[in-house]
């Protein structure tokens, strides 16, 4: 509970306090942000609070830190910004979340009501802002409805797709004092007693079951709604009991545990081999929490040529949005998964296609070691993923690493791997990771990153050392934008536009004057011991790894090309 | 080709800028609208679009506004 300001009486409490009071009721314990002249009555109201604060350097930081915070324990993320800039900054880690259904709540300062409109210092129009970037946003307008918004704002936040939502709070209501007699501490709360234990209708479920037991080649393509749903115990068994090959989207990774047979790995553009030919030939596609991506579908006359699509989705617009559905089911992923667990008893008649997903697997299996004398990164992430533990998690950026994060670190559940997929955003892994240690405080966490990637939000090293955060940072250098790059390569000619980036400062020299412990390797029989030096030193550390810069990410599905046309490393890669 | 649709909004800050903002990123021209009050808290819009994308697909993501009561073709 907020304690009572010694210049507030029993009976009257300020807007601010009021809503970090309605905070703690929905569970918040930690929040992430920056202060500043319009939110500052909530600062001041923070001070008193047994919130925990955690300060960024950055607005974008702090919501890309509320946003990993979320993705790593399935709770609600908060981050809190001023009017303005403060604003402004917020709308990456917003529309990042929005793009990857992240439940997240933004408290925002406003300029006092009566300024509003006015072009008052620091005034933007933050619900107009975040509009097209946010589930919902709230302004509020009248003291007596804060606690019912703030509430509502975390049911929208946490319900159905999840994503974020942002409160604009003008700096009159959090300073204006609210009777405790006008405050509902509890709002009214509208649930309907709902019965959803079998959400699936009748009619679909007959017809879907009837689809899955009569199909030759059935594929599971799995996203990230499965673990959104809290559905991955019904998920691993339905699959288990079919024994039917799976798939999984860059967000679904860690769905199928790396040693099960079943798991094809990801499909998509840099997916793995196996996991496109078994889209490209099966004749059942059961899309479970996926949205049929254009970075997973390719070109989407030619995704899955052969397959019928069962697709169960919680949100209705996505059935058919790309790719219709023979039978589009909306519905809550666990109760309908549990449904679908009662009808089947037993394996399907499949042998002949689990035997060739079988194969499909040991033709494609990866080689790791090519004849390099550099760091070869998938050996390195393949490597770095089994010393750092079964319960570690790992964040990444954006570009080249995060696609050698995907196909070669072997999480066990979605939780442990935090990737921006939707909006891809460049320097979500360093906040992440911060976000992720804080709300798993005794876990491993590691966030891989890349030297253009990292510079987006290097401020945060200031935030990791304040904090003393064990996170370690494996810093993946090719001096370069490496997948642009790789698009120049392969696509525009060799015409290398602005992807050099070979003046990047000493990484190891800025780590340190940070505080953090760094070093730097970048030969291959220094792999071994950079993984076990980084993971054993206490607190947070940075590996500086210097890689070839002409190594490119591979397999590749070139861009308006169907999932059939997959090109792999040529050799002459191979003898650098 | 051209859809009319109804909807019921709750009568919010921004509830009638997000419906439209909504359907044009989601790709459709709205070139008519009307909205006039519908009780004491709701609000009535009747909103014209081109129909070059499948016009289920708009009410489905309206449905899922927050501000939205209910959506209907007309």
């Amino acid at each position: 509970m907020t304690s009572v300001k010694p210049n507030q009486t029993a009976k009257h409490r300020t807007g601010a306090a009021v809503a970090l009071e309605v905070m703690q009721a929905e569970g918040v314990d930690v929040v992430f942000g920056y202060p500043g002249g319009a939110i500052l009555p909530l600062y001041d109201a923070l001070h008193d609070s047994s919130l925990r604060h955690i300060l960024c350097r950055h607005e974008q930081g702090a919501a890309l830190a509320a946003n990993g915070y979320a993705r790593a324990t399935g709770k609600v993320g908060v981050c809190i910004a001023t009017s303005g800039p403060g604003v402004t900054n917020l709308l990456t880690g917003l529309a990042d979340g929005l793009l990857d259904s992240v439940p997240m709540v933004a408290l925002t300062g406003q300029v006092a009501t009566a300024s509003m409109g006015t072009d008052a210092f620091q005034e933007v129009d933050t619900l107009g802002l975040t509009m097209p970037v946010v589930k919902h946003g709230f302004i509020v307008e009248k003291l007596a409805d804060l606690p019912f918004i703030i509430r509502e704002a975390f049911r929208i936040a946490r319900s159905g797709r999840p994503g974020p939502v942002v409160v604009d709070l003008p700096k009159d209501i959090q300073s204006a004092q609210l009777r405790l007699a006008q405050s509902p501490a509890l709002p009214p709360v509208h649930a309907q007693a709902v019965d959803d234990s079998n959400p699936i209708p009748a009619d679909r479920l007959v017809k879907a079951v009837r689809m899955i037991q009569s199909a030759q080649r059935p594929l599971v393509y799995a996203g990230g709604g499965v673990a959104m749903a809290d559905a991955v115990d019904s998920f691993r068994r339905l699959v288990d009991v079919l024994q039917v090959p799976t798939v999984t989207t860059l967000k679904a990774i860690g769905l199928m545990p790396p040693e099960e047979p079943l798991g094809m790995g990801m499909l998509g553009m840099h997916g793995l081999e196996e996991a496109n030919r078994a889209v490209q030939s099966c004749d059942l596609l059961i899309a479970l929490g996926a949205r049929f991506d254009d970075r997973v579908t390719g070109k989407l006359d030619g995704f899955a040529p052969h397959a019928r699509v069962l697709h169960i989705d919680i949100d209705a617009s996505e059935l058919g949005k790309v790719r219709r559905a023979d039978v589009g089911i909306c519905a809550d992923l666990k109760p309908a998964l549990k449904q679908l667990l009662k009808v089947f008893k037993g394996a399907l008649d499949i042998d002949p296609w689990r035997r060739e997903c079988a194969q499909l697997k040991a033709t494609n299996a990866w080689d790791y070691d090519p004849p390099y004398e550099s760091v070869y990164a998938p050996r390195l992430l393949r490597d770095l993923c089994a010393a750092q533990g079964p319960d570690g998690v790992i964040t990444c950026d954006v570009g080249q690493h995060q696609m050698w994060v995907a196909q070669h670190c072997g999480v066990h559940e979605p939780t442990q791997h935090l990737s921006s997929g939707g909006l891809g955003t460049m320097g979500f892994g360093l906040p992440a990771a911060i976000g992720a240690q804080i709300g798993r405080p005794d876990v491993s966490v590691i966030n891989v990153t890349g030297d253009g990637s990292i510079m987006m939000n290097i401020q945060e090293l200031a935030t990791l050392g304040r904090y003393q955060l064990p996170v370690k940072i494996v810093l993946l250098d090719n001096s370069g934008l490496g997948m642009v790059r790789q698009w120049q390569e392969l696509f525009l000619e060799e015409r290398f536009s602005e992807t050099d980036l070979s003046d990047n400062p000493d990484f190891v020299r800025v780590a340190e004057s940070f505080g953090l412990s760094a070093f730097a390797v970048r030969q291959r029989d220094q792999e071994a011991q950079a993984i076990r030096r980084l993971l054993e030193t206490p607190g947070p550390v940075l590996v500086h790894v210097i890689l070839d810069p002409r190594a490119n990410v591979w397999p590749m599905v070139p861009p308006g090309c169907d999932n059939s046309t997959i090109w792999k490393e040529p050799a002459h890669e191979r003898q650098a | 080709m051209s859809v009319r649709l109804e909807i019921q909004l709750a009568s919010r800050p921004g509830a009638l800028l997000r419906l439209l903002g909504l359907a044009e990123r989601r790709g459709y021209t709205p070139f008519r609208v009307h909205a006039a009050p519908f009780g004491p808290t709701t609000q009535m819009v009747h909103l014209t679009v081109s129909k070059e994308r499948p016009v289920d697909q708009l009410i489905q993501q309206m449905r899922k506004l927050y501000d939205v009561r209910n959506v209907e073709k007309r």
